[in-house]
């Protein structure tokens, strides 16, 4: 079943010519040309919302028919989890820069490689701004990483994964039409507004035909919808499966404990800072043997590769052991372990204060650990070919 | 400072054609590695990295990019990278293809060179902040994401359009 998770040295040069494709495809939708990525705040051309949102629709009807013929698994596909304060707030900050530089990070590379130096200034400004956005990290992390999850549009509306995608097919289908009649209202202004200059091309009148890509998609997509809103129970089954998350400090108390019926099972190789942890190189090189050895306890799996976190506590889970996912990752546990913890605020009752002692202390005994050696297990080497594929940190774009 | 606007007008594909042909691309990605695409992931990487020739210590140490120095992992070791570097060869050779390579400043009619250039690296830095505070930007989260029905993705997407429109018209000297 599908995705295939190729090895790591075929999947990087296949990731090189997905990437090839994306390029192209942006520099001939117009996207390494700032004015025209800028023209869609003008609303004179609304080619970044026709681009947008024909890449999505197109993209989630086929993700919602792989799935609903049984080819795709979708609880093996990394969705972006949500951070919805952060996400929002991060948003608007991104539209302000889109506007004022006329880029976004994926199409300024196509604008610098053809030699615009507009587009190289604005890859070094994102850059430094990622840098900038390092330094202050952690007096943020905490509002950055709030709420985060795998909630997904079905779920948050409470209906099946094909009536979603169907919703997003008619949303994009009502944004097309608005597109077209706005870039139609705004050439004619222009054209009145400055007689005197040349009637730009677009000062056509729209004609019907000018929409037959998108019906033409639209179509497709209502028939393929109609099967795929059919058979929601797949959907109610992968949210079933979604595996809780666990804080920091409820993983120390476990380890604390020393409790035999629980097994913290750390993915990174080479960095797993969680003393008492079981670190998965020992138990298999894929998920599959990882699975197969786990120990049969309730697990907890601590990751900085969120994606392979979710993948094997989904697997795990569907074969009915008790799994939990450490939020956060090994990001999280190190910044909880990094200082004490803030007391409760005052007036907090005796629960609070006895809960803020415990972890203060656990912080005090774990806190050291990020320098400690590994694991309590010898770490098992891993094959060349695994070992190019570790798990990192990942970033969302 | 280009005057053949119609002709080059014909070499770009019709929106939507191009939206179905990146999103068939995006599609291909999820069945064959189980994710989508990414662009500003890539691009921390790097800048990480020629920071970390600057300041290694500082770098190691910091809570956001400590990660992808740590022993066992490279900076360059992830897929996003590689993905970039095909970003940047495909660009080139549609932008060689379309005769639309071409060394120069894309801008506003009535802005000068200079504060085009110092608005480009302010926008930058500021697509910066946004992209690491929502984990992603318009490839990684809006497009990626919103193919995938995840809430914060879509959250993020029309946060980005509310963001840009509403700062739109006080920044419209630099474009119109």
């Amino acid at each position: 079943m599908m995705p295939i998770h190729p090895e790591a040295f075929v999947a990087y040069t296949l990731a090189v010519v997905s990437g090839a494709a994306f390029g192209f495809v942006l520099e001939r939708a117009g996207f390494g040309d700032a004015r025209r990525l800028a023209a869609q705040f003008y609303l004179t051309d609304m080619r970044v919302l026709k681009v947008m949102f024909s890449a999505i629709v197109t993209a989630a009807v086929g993700l919602a028919l792989l799935r609903v013929a049984g080819a795709l698994d979708m609880d093996a596909v990394y969705i972006n989890p949500t951070f919805l304060g952060a996400q929002i707030v991060g948003g608007v900050i991104f539209g302000v820069g889109f506007v004022v530089a006329g880029h976004c990070p994926g199409t300024a590379v196509v604008s610098a490689v053809n030699g615009r130096i507009n587009g190289i200034v604005f890859l070094v400004g994102a850059g430094t701004g990622a840098l900038g956005y390092a330094v202050v990290y952690d007096k943020i992390a905490r509002f950055a990483t709030a709420g985060g999850g795998r909630r997904t549009l079905d779920e948050w509306l409470g209906v099946s994964y094909g009536t979603a995608t169907l919703g997003v097919v008619v949303l994009a289908m009502a944004f097309f039409v608005g597109a077209e009649w706005v870039e139609r209202f705004m050439a004619r202004r222009n054209a009145t507004t400055q007689a005197t200059s040349p009637a730009p091309a677009r000062a056509r009148r729209f004609s019907v035909r000018d929409l037959r890509p998108a019906v033409g998609a639209a179509a497709i997509a209502m028939g393929v919808i109609a099967l795929a809103a059919g058979p929601s129970s797949s959907a109610a089954r992968s949210v079933a499966h979604v595996p809780d998350a666990v804080e920091p400090f409820a993983v120390a108390r476990e380890l604390s404990l020393g409790s035999p019926d629980v097994a913290v099972i750390a993915l990174d190789q080479g960095r797993h800072p969680l003393r008492g942890a079981i670190s998965a190189a020992q138990l298999g090189a894929s998920d599959e043997e990882i699975a197969r050895a786990a120990p049969n306890t309730r697990i907890v799996i601590v990751a900085a590769d969120a994606p392979r976190a979710d993948r094997l506590a989904r697997r795990l889970a569907g074969e009915g052991r008790d799994v939990r996912v450490l939020t956060g990752g090994v990001d999280a546990w190190d910044r909880a372990m990094d200082a004490d913890p803030p007391p409760p605020a005052p007036g907090a009752g005796a629960v609070a204060w006895d809960s803020h002692r415990a972890n203060v202390a656990l912080r005090r005994s774990f806190g050291d650990a990020t320098s400690a050696p590994a694991a309590v297990v010898a770490p098992a080497v891993l094959p060349a070919a695994a070992g190019a594929a570790p798990a990192k940190k990942r970033e969302g774009c | 400072m280009h005057t053949d606007t119609s002709n080059r007008d014909k070499a770009f594909w019709n929106p939507y054609v191009a939206g179905v042909a990146l999103g068939l691309v995006l599609l291909v990605t999820y069945v064959v590695f189980g994710r989508g695409l990414g662009a500003s992931g890539a691009l921390t990487r790097f800048s990480a990295w020629v920071l970390h020739g600057v300041a290694p210590r500082w770098v190691e140490s910091n809570a956001h990019l400590g990660g992808y120095f740590a022993r066992g992992t490279a900076w360059w070791d992830d897929w996003l990278v590689f993905e970039l570097v095909g970003v940047a060869l495909g660009g080139l050779v549609a932008g060689l293809t379309s005769g639309r390579f071409r060394v120069g400043i894309d801008k506003g009619p009535r802005i000068s060179n200079r504060l085009r250039l110092a608005m480009a690296f302010a926008g930058g830095a500021i697509v910066g902040i946004g992209a690491r505070l929502a984990q992603g930007c318009t490839s990684g989260q809006a497009l990626s994401g919103g193919a995938t029905l995840a809430l914060g993705s879509w959250a993020f997407m029309f946060a980005v359009f509310g963001g840009a429109y509403g700062v739109a018209w006080f920044v419209r000297r630099l474009w119109t």
